[in-house]
């Protein structure tokens, strides 16, 4: 589903990513592992069409992604991935509901109710379709976060750090989730994280350090 | 489109407060902007009809030629008049023209109508010409064998006849006589000279003939005295309001758009790492300007219509002033640049969204600068500088609107600030064929108890006193002040100054005294000289009134109600040499008020006169001025109270010309003197809510016999006055709370972009340990740093710039020159700094506000 050839990165000058390559596959859970810099967010973000490597190919379901034209490659990548951001990047003016809908509204797709309904009991955050965001606990709020990244049930999830803020019950319940809902709905996560914990419900590890893939490992 | 809708309409989520935030600064500023420009229109444009009601107007005259008009029909609706120049048998040229209804009311619209009968050989004379060629003896005018009655005179130049250079090279002169169409055809067919004639039109008539493209040949006139006053004195905001009002309405605009767009440009990350394509983003920005404009922008035209409706209805009960087309005619330019502000804000959307993608990724990777945010200074202080601009030249233009329209009350309209309702004045100059002066018949002759001999006579004949009492009676009527007013009173003065050319001149008037000299006619005995004032006779109230204005003791102002002493008023005076006039005095760089011209003791020629309107602006005399004019014609040598230089606010327009001492005594002196005290002047006060219409009515019906009677109705004038007053507070006040508005909304903006700029830096310091003190002068420092320079900017360019462009500024001492700006950047600089403060000081509150 997912194949890096040779892509390197970088934010200016500075050099992030360097010559990586690898492939994964439909409903795996993939871990991204590293030291603070090693370049796990950067590698999200290129997946995420929100970076263009500065060299290499970078191919999702056997489309390459940056070749594609800006308004394509922005619609194939909101609608197949979805994104959880480590502080949850909610809008607080707007309520839960309509932060969740914010993909469907930008990709023009219709959401479908039924499931919509059921992602929020799956997620436990029901009760609170109706209320704004900053009157959640952290915990909640990653879950809305969740829910936003699910909600056109994409063929990918992207989280980084997702437990970073969270306390170590929290993260448990979090961890819970994420294989439940990947058990329900047949989705590659892959995350970013330093969790131990988390890291070690992955069905695969790919471990950075220096922009370079170092291990990669079932 | 649909789904850009959906997003911009998640912006109008009741959480979203900087939408709402900025939608009421919206709404409250511009119903202010609206209230306060419709309310000055609507109240212009009904002082502009009372005005017009009262002394007429007409604005543009045409002047033609035999060859400009010929072959053309005559369009009597625009008040024709055909002049022919007939020579007399001296061989002297007399203007005579024809009376045209339409033209009389352009000329003397509101104020006393003036016809002409029917009759062949009735005539209508200037007052100049009648006191010059009116054979008193017959009482009749001849001219080509025609014997013309003159039945009125007519003053010479009128208020709203124009008489500038042009015309008086040209010899296009008003007629001095007025004849019918009849008459003047057979006088023009016997005369040589050229005929011409004129065309007055009024403003609305000038103007269809321009927008007709109608080509109409002839030496074209404005009316100055009224472009003058429409343009510079009575109720006009200046131009520079109107423009500076104009350019805030946008300006306000896109800087609340700005601060919107600075407040929402987290949410507008969001959507574009959601996916939303730039395009799309911008789109939706753009609908949220359009929304947080457009709405409170609409509410606010509603608003400040109802708001002025309700105003101009309070303000004038039973006028139907306020009509919406009128409204949206008034307001339809601050409309337009209304929407053109947000146009702007709309094609710099892209930019902003643009800058918000930039401005975020940079975020990741801050640069090592302690603070930031220079840009948001450098974007305030121009900003700042360009609203104090505007203040100040609103402050400039009242200051400018109100010296002068102080000046026209006091100078021309004097009479506006009487507390009075109507006036009824027998004009002693209107000199009927019946009252020319001649004869010692007109003259009273009494000893005098101070050595000298001093004479009053006028041409009375107690034409209103039979009628006072009869006004008394009239329902709704309070009280009946009645004035005498001696026009020519002769004091005793020191005969080394009564040797002077001034007295010569006076004394060998032929206007005065037609058959020769006065002293050679009349008092060949008199050994002193004399000078010549105006006795006024004023009620004990007023009286009173003065001499508290003068701080007069209470032993003087005994004596003065008692008949003992009188007040004197000195005049204003110009020296006159050649065919120069001067203000004797001025103001010099330091405010003190000296000579004109070091040589003023040179002049043989001198000539007293109440300077116009304008020229007196730089004060009153001062005691110094006085003490010299002493030297040259001594005081009067009765018992004088008290001395003012201070106007009194009471002349009639014809008196411009005329130079003279003012003396003001009670009744009680007039009795003791023996001096003729019919009233010519009353002014009648009417109960709270008395039918003034019907008053009027009854006051014409007693007054219609009797010639030379002139009614003035303040009525209208003392409403139109105090109203004006009102409003001008209303006004100012509208303005304090509109700059207020501004200064609140535009340093809580820029200090909360200024504070999203730094909130990760500070949030560190917060971390690492700084105080909150030390944090709040570490942000605040850098800018106040700014504000300092660019106050010094804006003093420089106020003084260099302003001073040369406006002349409202000119108006304006130094110091509030300085405190205005000062004012307002000390404002600006402390809600910046309370707003600061506010943030650090929440910062340190909630630990974990950025956990």
């Amino acid at each position: 589903m997912i194949e890096f050839q040779n892509v390197s990165a970088s934010y200016g000058s500075v050099p992030v990513l360097k010559h990586i390559s690898f492939s994964i596959g439909a409903s795996e859970l993939v871990v991204l592992l590293g030291k603070s810099g090693s370049g796990k967010s950067t590698l999200l973000k290129v997946i995420a069409g929100l970076l263009p490597p500065t060299e290499g190919e970078y191919h999702f379901q056997n489309k390459n992604v940056y070749q594609l034209p800006i308004s394509k490659r922005k619609e194939l990548c909101t609608q197949k991935i979805g994104f959880v951001w480590q502080n949850y990047r909610l809008i607080p003016e707007i309520t839960v509901e309509n932060n969740i809908f914010l993909p469907s509204i930008i990709s023009r797709t219709p959401v479908d109710r039924d499931y919509y309904a059921s992602l929020l009991n799956l997620l436990g955050i029901a009760q609170y379709a109706k209320q704004y965001p900053d009157r959640l606990s952290g915990g909640e709020q990653q879950r809305v976060a969740m829910a936003r990244a699910l909600i056109l049930k994409p063929d990918v999830v992207l989280a980084d750090e997702p437990t970073g803020a969270l306390d170590s019950a929290t993260s448990s319940k979090l961890i819970d989730l994420f294989l439940q809902t990947r058990e329900q709905l047949h989705t590659l996560f892959i995350i970013a994280t330093h969790d131990e914990e988390l890291a070690s419900i992955g069905t695969r590890r790919l471990n950075l350090a220096d922009g370079q893939v170092i291990q990669n490992e079932r | 489109m649909k789904d850009n809708l959906k997003l911009c309409s998640l912006a109008l989520s009741r959480r979203n407060r900087p939408f709402w935030v900025t939608a009421i600064l919206i709404f409250i500023t511009t119903t202010l902007q609206c209230t306060a420009i419709s309310l000055i229109s609507f109240h212009q444009i009904r002082l502009e009809q009372a005005r017009s009601n009262v002394y007429g107007y007409f604005y543009s005259l045409v002047y033609q030629t035999p060859a400009d008009y010929e072959n053309q029909p005559v369009d009597d609706s625009y008040g024709t008049i055909q002049v022919v120049h007939f020579f007399d048998d001296s061989g002297q040229s007399v203007r005579i023209g024809t009376y045209n209804p339409p033209a009389r009311d352009l000329m003397y619209q509101g104020r006393e109508k003036i016809d002409l009968p029917a009759d062949r050989n009735s005539c209508l004379t200037t007052r100049s010409f009648a006191a010059q060629s009116v054979n008193a003896d017959v009482g009749t005018l001849s001219f080509g064998g025609m014997s013309l009655v003159p039945v009125r005179t007519i003053p010479d130049i009128g208020y709203l006849w124009p008489k500038g250079e042009s015309e008086i090279l040209s010899d296009m002169l008003p007629p001095d006589i007025w004849v019918n169409a009849v008459t003047f055809n057979e006088l023009a067919s016997s005369s040589p000279a050229q005929n011409y004639r004129i065309l007055l039109l009024n403003r609305e008539q000038a103007q269809a003939l321009k927008d007709g493209y109608i080509s109409l040949p002839g030496n074209s006139y404005i009316n100055m005295n009224i472009v003058r006053d429409a343009n510079r004195y009575i109720y006009k905001i200046d131009r520079a309001f109107s423009l500076s009002q104009l350019l805030l309405f946008p300006g306000l605009l896109l800087l609340l758009l700005m601060g919107y767009s600075h407040y929402s440009r987290q949410r507008y990350a969001i959507y574009s790492d959601l996916g939303l394509a730039l395009p799309a983003l911008t789109a939706v920005v753009r609908s949220e300007f359009a929304a947080v404009s457009v709405m409170p922008f609409a509410c606010s035209l509603a608003a400040g219509g109802i708001v002025t409706f309700l105003c101009t209805n309070g303000m004038y009960p039973g006028l139907q002033i306020f009509t919406f087309s009128g409204y949206f005619e008034i307001l339809k330019y601050y409309i337009l640049v209304y929407f053109a502000g947000l146009l702007i804000g709309m094609l710099l959307a892209r930019r902003t969204v643009h800058q918000k993608d930039r401005i975020r990724r940079k975020s990741g990777h801050r640069s090592r600068l302690p603070m930031k945010g220079t840009a948001y200074i450098l974007f305030s202080a121009p900003l700042l500088l360009l609203l104090t601009s505007i203040l100040l030249v609103v402050v400039s233009s009242f200051t400018s609107v109100n010296a002068l329209n102080e000046a026209v009350y006091t100078e021309r309209y004097g009479q506006i600030r009487q507390n009075y309702d109507f006036e009824i004045t027998y004009e002693d100059f209107s000199l009927d064929s019946q009252h020319y002066i001649s004869g010692t018949d007109l003259i009273q002759k009494e000893s005098s108890a101070y050595g000298a001999i001093p004479f009053f006579f006028s041409n009375h004949s107690g034409q209103l006193d039979h009628i006072i009492n009869r006004i008394e009676e009239l329902d709704g009527v309070q009280r009946v002040d009645t004035f005498y007013i001696n026009m020519n009173t002769l004091m005793a003065i020191p005969e080394t100054t009564a040797a002077s050319e001034f007295f010569e001149r006076v004394f060998r008037s032929p206007r005065y005294f037609p058959d020769g000299p006065f002293t050679d006619l009349y008092v060949p005995e008199i050994q002193s000289a004399f000078g010549e004032c105006v006795l006024y006779c004023y009620p004990d109230t007023y009286l009173t009134s003065i001499a508290g204005q003068m701080d007069l003791a209470p032993e003087a102002l005994s004596s003065v109600l008692s008949g003992d002493s009188v007040i004197l008023e000195a005049p204003a005076i110009c020296i006159k040499e050649e065919a120069e006039n001067y203000v004797a005095w001025k103001r010099d760089t330091e405010g003190d008020i000296v000579l004109n011209d070091p040589a003023l003791d040179t002049y043989t020629s001198v000539r007293l006169c109440i300077p116009q309107a304008d020229r007196n602006l730089e004060g009153f005399i001062p005691q110094e001025a006085l003490t010299l004019l002493g030297a040259r014609l001594a005081m009067p040598e009765i018992p004088v109270a008290g001395v003012t230089n201070r106007n009194l606010g009471w002349f009639d327009i014809n008196d411009l010309e005329r130079g003279e001492y003012r003396v003001f005594a009670s009744g009680t002196f007039f009795k003791k003197h023996s001096i003729w005290h019919e009233a010519n002047r009353v002014r009648i006060f009417l109960d709270e809510g008395a039918d003034a219409d019907y008053v009027s009515r009854q006051l014409q019906l007693l007054t219609n016999s009797i010639p030379n009677v002139r009614i003035v109705d303040r009525h209208y004038n003392l409403e139109m006055w105090h109203e004006y007053r009102t409003l001008e507070k209303v006004v100012y006040v509208l303005y304090a709370v509109l700059s207020l508005g501004l200064l609140i909304s535009f340093a809580f903006s820029i200090s909360y972009c200024y504070w999203l700029e730094n909130q990760r830096n500070v949030t560190l310091y917060r971390d690492l340990g700084i105080t909150a003190r030390r944090l709040f002068y570490s942000l605040a420092a850098p800018f106040l740093l700014f504000l300092l320079l660019f106050l010094f900017l804006q003093l420089l360019f106020e003084h260099f710039a302003l001073s040369i462009l406006l002349v409202g500024w000119q108006h304006m001492s130094l110091p509030l020159r300085i405190a205005v700006p000062s004012a307002i950047f000390g404002v600006y600089a402390a809600l910046f700094a309370g707003a600061l403060g506010s943030r650090i000081r929440e910062l340190f509150r909630r630990q974990d506000y950025y956990e």
